[in-house]
This record gives C-alpha cells, structure tokens and sequence, in this order.
C-alpha cells in the first residue's frame, strides 16, 4: 500500500442523518456541566445571537451517522477518509493525538451538516506506546445547507496495530 | 480581577478548573457528541484491544469542557 498516494485525498461525505436540536444541544450542556446563559435563556440568544445557537465545540456532533437506519445495509462511518485510510494500511486501532478547530457560522437549530475532509499529510512508520502505526492530518472542513463554512477541525490521527509483547 | 478576552494578558496566570473524571462523565461526553467508537464507553475494549489504561474522554467533550472552562 502506497500511503503517500493517499495525500492530498478529498472526500464528502453526506450531510448528517440528524438535524441540529435542542435536546441534544442540552444533553451536551448537561455533558459538560455548561451553564452558559447563551444556551439556557432564550431572551440572552435572541440578544447576543439573533436566536438560538449550538455550543461550537459541538460542531462533530451534527456529522456523526445514526448507529441504526431502517434499510441501510452498512453502517455509515463518521470522518469516512480516515476510516478508509486506516483500513487500507491495516491499523486496526486509532486515536485522536492532536485536534485545532477554526469556527465559522454558528449551528442553529434547524441545520444539517455536511463534511468535507482532506489529508494533509501522512508520517512514516513510527512505533507509539500504543503500538506500531503511523498519524496522518486530516482536515475537515463542515458545511451547512447554504454552503457556508460552520468550522474547520485539524485532526492529527495516530492509527496503529498494537506490538506483539 | 476576573480574567476575560479584553483584560488577560499573554503571560497572566488562569484560574484551575478540576473536574474529576468518572466513567458516566466520559460516556455521557461520547453519548452528547454521538461518538460510538468503544474506546470511550466499554473499558473492556480500552484497555485490551487498545491498549489504553481505560476509557476516556473524547477529543470533542474535551473540546466543550475548554469552550465552557472559556465562558464560565
């Protein structure tokens, strides 16, 4: 496998199976114990934001696939280029070893987010405590329905099989 | 003087925010951001197929815990 063949690879990936919510935007605040007016008191978004809006860090949420869709025969990945990249180098296992986000427009209630995600770069074979593998950056770039730019995340992912011990 | 983003200053020192991590606050963190890769809901999988100490938190809820230690 010619892993320097990946870089420069794009891929988008549908908009998400939900729709940005309130019941999850509390679940998230009650996640991180985030009692931040914005969220919780209408009248404070209508003032600060024009109405409501979703935490920012919240952005992967929107992406993410329903773990169940009647008549879906496969299951949809999240982040579906590192997932086909982790696959065809054969690293099983994968962590999150760096993470940057640029904020665009803010999510409201209402939005369906899409992703569109590039890597960037791809190391050379490294051993890890965790093990073998080699990290790559990826950049995912998410998108409303109108097109607008709602943040960018740099992810550098450690993908790695775990040493024989 | 509470530190905000028009008074702090590159070198000023931050309040500590300490959260004890437990393992509903990471699974609720992976729950709120829909994020189903095992490694931040079943310690089984954590710590023998990932070889990771336990489970832990993920890098989005991580993410929220910095946007609401910045908006406190």
């Amino acid at each position: 496998m010619d892993a320097e063949a990946w870089v420069g690879r794009t891929h988008d990936d549908p908009p998400g199976d939900i729709v940005c919510e309130r019941g999850y935007i509390l679940h998230w605040l009650e996640a991180t114990e985030n009692a931040n007016p914005l969220y919780w008191d209408d009248g404070v978004a209508e003032e600060l934001t024009g109405g409501q809006v979703a935490p920012p860090s919240m952005l992967s949420a929107w992406m993410r696939p329903l773990q169940f869709v009647p008549g879906r025969a496969e299951q949809r990945m999240p982040l579906s280029l590192h997932f086909e990249l982790k696959k065809a180098l054969d690293l099983p296992e994968g962590i999150v070893a760096y993470n940057e986000m640029t904020l665009g427009v803010p999510v409201r209630p209402g939005d369906r987010i899409r992703t569109s995600q590039r890597i960037r770069e791809i190391s050379e074979p490294k051993t890890r405590r965790l093990g073998t593998g080699r990290s790559w950056i990826i950049d995912v770039t998410y998108l409303n329905k109108r097109d607008e730019v709602a943040g960018v995340e740099t992810y550098e992912m450690f993908a790695y099989r775990r040493d024989a011990s | 003087m509470t530190p905000t983003a028009t008074n702090v200053k590159p070198g000023d020192a931050l309040p500590r925010l300490e959260v004890t991590v437990s393992a509903r606050m990471v699974i609720m963190g992976a729950s709120s951001s829909r994020d189903w890769q095992p490694q931040h809901h079943d310690h089984a999988w954590a710590v023998n197929r990932a070889g990771t100490r336990d489970i832990f938190l993920n890098t989005p809820n991580q993410a929220g815990w910095i946007e609401r230690y910045l908006t406190d």
